[in-house]
């Protein structure tokens, strides 16, 4: 009974704090980056002119802002042997300390609050800190600086860069939090290490001034009138609110929280079952002797009281237990999600667990309700019951099928307003999970019913090839039926696991393979040289030597930069093709409205690709990833402004494209609309197309000593090798979902066997009746395993529709609600067979140890009592 | 005057309060507390030195030193509106160069990079209003870098000198040959836009001004003063502005090294009187109280002639201590006792509370001049720093 509480309470408690504790550190590091800052100035795509910062602070008086350059770095670790290069990735915040006090907390400074408690000036600190100001110096977080194995006054490498950093100063995370995934550095020195000469990420602002308290309507003017200042002082300048930025990045991470959310709630589900079928056995099982009480004058109050009771202890017992194994589980979870948040969103390097009284007494009290509410209705039955009856499980069961069509009726209604939700709401997540949770709990409401009628379908006929091997015939099968209340709690938990296998593996599967798809339209060039400076710019004589090389049909420049629009900030990718230009495109057409006959270059839906490349290479337009034009409701015709090197410009949509990449909003322009708008002339990808006729060992051979005069710096790959590594990623984001699906059936494992063992244990007298009539104890063990078997075998049938109907769910409502990713939606048969092998394996392994002690049963002492 | 221990202890206290970790836990840093001494002493080192006397030029030397470790611009002035209200300012643009870098393994480019940062002081106090409202002092930093802040002389921009940091400025352009100084700071409500014209020539404080602070020839600083200016503008004071007319003093100073190390601070006195001379008198006081015999006093006649004052021939008596909220005690009235011509000047302040609670606290505040039989005869500004 503990074991099965203590499983349920863990594995909520484990995702939430999983969930939880990668969700602070977002917020922590975001905190960190941008602190108290209400509103930024940002430029283009290649950031802002620092002279800007100073004609503010100069010129204007705008006292409240401070420069930041933001970027991310790779430390190399001195610590450990030469070969095994520890790598960290952290952010780069590159700040100007003199602006700083009233924006970000500073190294070492603990809260506002506490800014009193502590006078004592410590002279080393001081002075530490002003070395901030030396070129070349870093301040890390104290538990960074430990794992890359540096301390005050050594050097730190900077993966593929000559830099490197002196580690000057480290701050501990318990007196600021935030700083965590900070590597802070003076503005000059990130200048420096990104290549950013005159160059600043952007400008912080608080606005109003702090000096100026005033009623909420004359401080919005006064902002108002901050913002027109400073945009009509400097040209081209442009002032955003600070939330504004942090929201999309909030709201990326947010789809992805909201998922791991849903598995806490499946976890919730599956969890609850466990609890609720093992508080129901411990109770049941002892049937006899609570009857034995009754005769014996106890009263059914006192008795009901102490049911209860004892279940409580129990409860509270296997509930702190549970949440101490859930801490642990959820540790080990929370580098999972880390390592997807990493892959998919932000660097991010959660090392602290850290969970909520919310979430903690979320899990304690599903564990002690649960358990409460699960004790219940059997204590009352055992009160009420005259002591004779309470003897005879019969009573029950008889009572149990019942009600049987009732909680079918429910469960029918749950799952048609699951569909109602799922039809109803348009956009949100929220409605989908919901419709989720209501279509799985209905299912389980039917399945007693669903049982019932499976296992009478067509008499014995239809079972006949799977039980004609049963020594015992159909006993198996109508044992199952028998004891209903105890079976499809059982099935149901296994449904329920089983189906979200399913249906993840389904959805995982689907998307797996529109990536592969899309890896293969995306990947066309034959070789991709890319370049790791810190610029990631290529040599513009590279350029030239590559154009002028034989053997090459084609090549396609890239130019990937940042860039604010008038929605959310996007990256900007211009493209130039040349030779054989494959399309790489596969489009994806949903206009917001109708082509107008007056815009010059808009379209009707039903163009082809080249005419919408010709568009695009022609007038000013774009083409939008999926994910971008889902989020922000952005369709072919619609206009797109980006700020640009002159200022914001709009662009036209003539496209939407099928993209998996994350993270912000992917737009391609043409090479020559971003010379027109940009004064940036790098490129920093070149995808090369070979000829077919010729040796491309030798081609890449030829390029190969071609780059090696770079130092390292340009990186050449194959598509294949991209391909690849795409799709390690991938993969690599959905390691936790099946981590999270093996402890989920885990879960269920746990409440298959115990719906077994109470099985056993209740019908003691009868197989002891089995055993004198002379089944031998290896048959009364086929007996039950064969009994197991087939409740795993029906849990995994019952499961199949629900997992497809979850994975349909998934693919087509959640993932484009999520991540505006719309995929083919495709069942791998192997999934389906997989769930229905793990359900039986699932089940079979569960019913080992009851058929074990059953075997072992001395029909004489079993049937003393009767 | 301001001295060297000033600069030495906001070097000290500068990144504690603004900038760094005053509140990290003191077990953390077992490091015992700086020494005021040493951690000048070895800062030196890598600076250029006032050793002795040297040939001064004028504009160029009210631009920046930068081969000396410090350096100042000091402003402070009695005003008064049409009505009679009393107000004083203190601006100061100071100079701080960290130690010169060791050359950089990474190769520095960036115009940000910089080993100097300007620190600035901003305050005004008015004179006759309720008890509760006293003086207001504003404090910024900058790196002087990207044009953040720092000091030039130019004979082709439109100002001839510029000091500033941010938009707080001090500039200096010929009108007729001659040097007019405008001060131009905001700050919230608070702001001064004050014309400065020089009515004396400049004085060269010290030997020439080589102004030698203790044993030590190179325990010295260059220093000049413009000790009278006539001061007409506006001053804001919370939200209220005012044009005023007064009399305002200009201080330049530039060093590398420090005070000897009995020495723990200073009172400094520049006045203005009514006859038209000023008197200009610093106290280095040692760590028993006494006054070091390398104090200074000097006066300047209507003519702009100076005379130095044997510092046995001028005392001063305090007569009455003022404690503040942070609970230091400052002595803020009292008499100048002048041996050499029987003069006695009584000293009150505009206000008691003057003291500047920045990331170096001292006392510096307007006050009013009188005759042993109570006659005003001048006004001036006091200094009171290490209490």
């Amino acid at each position: 009974m503990l074991i099965g509480m203590t499983l349920g309470v863990a594995i909520i408690f484990a995702v939430d704090i999983a969930n939880e504790s990668s969700k602070r550190a977002f917020s922590l590091s975001l905190d960190a980056v941008t602190g108290r800052t209400t509103h930024q100035i940002i430029g283009s795509a290649n950031g802002i002119d620092d002279t800007i910062y100073t004609r503010l602070r100069t010129q204007l008086g705008v006292r409240n802002s401070a420069p930041v350059i933001q970027g991310t770095i790779n430390l190399i670790g001195s610590d450990g042997s030469a070969e095994k290069q520890y790598t960290e990735t952290l952010q780069l915040l590159g700040v100007d300390l003199f602006a700083e006090p009233m924006f970000r907390n500073q190294p070492g400074q603990a809260l506002p609050k506490d800014d009193q408690a502590n006078g004592n000036v410590s002279a080393r600190t001081n002075r530490d800190s002003l070395k901030l100001l030396h070129n070349g110096t870093v301040i890390l977080a104290q538990s960074t600086a430990e794992r890359l194995g540096a301390s005050v006054g050594s050097s730190i490498e900077i993966a593929d860069s000559r830099f490197t950093l002196t580690l000057i100063s480290t701050v501990d995370t318990k007196v600021q939090a935030n700083f965590e995934n900070i590597a802070m550095v003076d503005i000059s020195t990130a200048q420096e290490v990104l290549g950013l000469h005159g160059k600043l990420s952007r400008i912080d602002l608080v606005l109003p001034l702090k000096s100026q308290p005033a009623p909420v309507t004359q401080r919005t003017k006064k902002i108002e009138q901050n913002i027109e200042y400073i945009e009509s002082s400097i040209p081209g300048v442009q002032v955003i609110e600070a939330a504004r930025r942090n929201n999309a990045l909030i709201q990326m991470t947010e789809a992805f929280h909201t998922n791991l959310l849903a598995m806490s709630l499946l976890a919730l589900l599956v969890g609850a079952f466990l609890i609720y079928n093992t508080v129901t056995l411990s109770v049941i099982q002892r049937r006899t002797v609570f009857g034995q009480l009754r005769v014996v004058g106890v009263h059914r109050h006192e008795l009901f009281r102490s049911i209860i009771t004892e279940t409580l202890a129990f409860a509270i017992v296997g509930t702190l237990a549970g949440v101490v194994l859930g801490y642990i589980l959820g540790s080990a979870l929370l580098t999972l999600v880390t390592r997807t948040i990493n892959d998919l969103y932000f660097t991010l390097d959660v090392r602290q667990v850290s969970y909520s009284v919310f979430t903690l007494v979320k899990a304690c009290g599903v564990g002690l309700g649960v358990s409460l509410l699960a004790a219940v209705p059997p204590a009352l039955e055992a009160a009420n019951s005259p002591p004779v009856t309470v003897t005879q499980r019969s009573s029950m069961e008889g009572r149990v099928s019942k009600i049987v069509p009732f909680i079918f009726m429910a469960g029918i209604g749950l799952i048609g307003s699951g569909a109602l939700v799922l039809w109803i709401s348009e956009r949100s997540l929220w409605a989908a999970f919901l419709a989720i949770f209501f279509i799985v709990a209905g299912y389980s409401l039917t399945i007693p019913k669903l049982l019932l009628s499976l296992t009478s379908m067509g008499n014995q006929k239809t079972w006949n090839p799977v039980i004609s091997y049963s020594s015992l015939g159909n006993y198996p099968l109508r044992s199952i039926t028998a004891s209903l209340s105890r079976t499809a709690i059982a099935i149901a938990a296994l449904v329920v696991a089983v189906s979200a296998t399913a249906g993840v593996g389904i959805m995982i599967g689907s998307f797996r393979l529109s990536v592969v798809h899309w890896l293969g339209d995306a990947l066309q060039s034959d070789l991709y040289i890319t370049s790791t400076a810190s610029d990631n710019s290529l040599p513009a004589i590279l350029i030239e030597d590559i154009s002028t090389l034989e053997n090459i049909s084609g090549t396609r420049q890239v130019r990937m930069l940042n860039a604010e629009t008038d929605k959310s900030p996007i990256r900007l990718m211009a493209v130039r093709n040349s030779g054989t230009s494959p399309q790489v495109y596969s489009f994806k057409d949903k206009a917001n409205r109708p082509a107008t006959p007056n815009t010059a270059n808009s379209i009707q839906s039903a163009i082809s690709p080249e005419a919408r490349m010709r568009l695009l290479n022609t007038t000013d337009s774009v083409l939008v990833a999926e994910p971008y034009s889902t989020n922000e409701n952005i369709r072919v015709n619609d206009t797109l402004k980006i700020n640009t090197d002159y200022g914001l410009k709009p662009f036209t949509v003539v496209g939407v494209f099928t993209n998996y990449t994350s993270g912000k909003g992917l737009v391609v322009l043409s090479m020559n609309s971003f010379h027109r708008y940009w004064s940036d002339r790098n490129i920093d990808t070149i995808g090369l197309t070979l000829s077919q006729e010729v040796n491309a060992k030798d081609t890449k051979k030829q390029l190969r000593g071609l780059l090696s005069i770079y130092n390292d710096k340009l990186l050449m790959r194959s598509n294949t090798e991209i391909r690849t590594q795409s799709l390690e990623i991938f993969d690599r984001t959905f390691a936790i979902t099946h981590v999270l699906r093996l402890l989920t059936i885990g879960v269920a494992f746990i409440g298959i066997l115990s719906a077994l063992m109470a099985l056993a244990l209740e019908r003691r007298s009868e197989y002891a009746v089995l055993r004198a009539l002379g089944t031998t104890p290896f048959q009364l063990r086929q007996l039950l395993l064969w009994q197991t078997g087939l409740m795993g075998l029906i849990a995994g049938v019952l499961a199949l529709p629900l997992g497809i109907a979850m994975s349909k769910i998934l693919v087509s409502v959640i993932n484009v609600r999520s991540f505006g990713w719309t995929m083919e939606y495709h069942i791998p048969p192997i999934v389906l067979l997989e769930s229905l092998i793990l359900a039986i394996i699932a089940a079979l392994i569960a019913g080992f140890y009851p058929a074990y002690k059953l075997s072992q049963l001395s029909p004489a002492e079993a049937l003393r009592h009767q | 005057m301001i001295n060297h221990t000033l600069t030495a202890l906001f070097i000290v206290t500068l990144f504690c309060l603004g900038l760094s970790g005053c509140n990290s836990p003191p077990q953390e840093y077992s490091t015992t507390g700086v020494s005021l001494h040493s951690e000048l002493g070895g800062s030196a080192e890598g600076f250029e030195r006032a050793c002795t006397t040297r040939q001064f030029s004028f504009p160029e030397d009210h631009g920046a030193h930068p081969k000396f470790r410090n350096e100042w611009w000091y402003i402070t002035g009695n005003l008064e509106d049409s009505s009679g209200l009393r107000f004083g300012f203190h601006v100061t643009f100071f100079r701080v160069a960290n130690p010169p870098e060791k050359p950089d393994a990474n190769g520095t480019s960036s115009n940000w990079s910089s080993s100097e940062f300007y620190m600035a002081h901003f305050a005004v106090t008015e004179g006759l209003t309720e008890e509760n409202v006293h003086s207001t002092g504003f404090e910024r930093f900058s790196r002087a870098a990207a044009g953040l802040s720092g000091a030039h002389v130019s004979n082709t921009e439109e100002s001839t000198v510029k000091v500033w940091l941010d938009d707080w400025q001090l500039h200096a352009s010929y009108v007729d040959d001659k040097l007019i100084w405008q001060l131009s700071l905001h700050e919230g409500d608070y702001s001064i836009q004050m014309r400065l014209t020089p009515e004396k020539p400049i004085v060269l404080q010290g030997n020439a001004g080589y102004s030698q602070k203790s044993a030590d020839p190179c325990n010295a600083s260059f220093y000049y003063s413009l000790p009278r200016l006539r001061a007409d503008g506006q001053i804001k004071i919370a939200g209220t502005q005012h044009d005023v007319t007064g009399t305002a003093w200009l201080d330049r100073e530039w060093s590398s090294s420090a005070l000897a190390d009995t020495q723990t601070g200073w009172d400094w006195f520049a006045l203005q009187l009514n006859d038209g001379r000023d008197l200009m008198l610093y106290n280095l006081r040692k760590g028993d109280g006494s006054i070091d015999s390398f104090s200074y006093a000097v006066e300047i006649d209507q003519r702009g002639t100076k005379r130095q004052i044997p510092i046995d021939q001028i005392s001063v008596e305090v007569d009455r201590w003022w404690k503040s909220d942070t609970g230091s005690r400052y002595p803020v009235a009292g008499k100048i006792l002048r041996k050499d011509t029987n003069e006695i000047l009584v000293f009150t302040p505009l206000r008691e509370n003057q003291e500047l609670d920045f990331t170096v606290r001292y006392w510096e505040g307007a006050i009013d001049l009188a005759s042993t039989s109570g006659e005003n005869i001048g006004r001036g500004y006091l200094e009171l720093t290490g209490y």
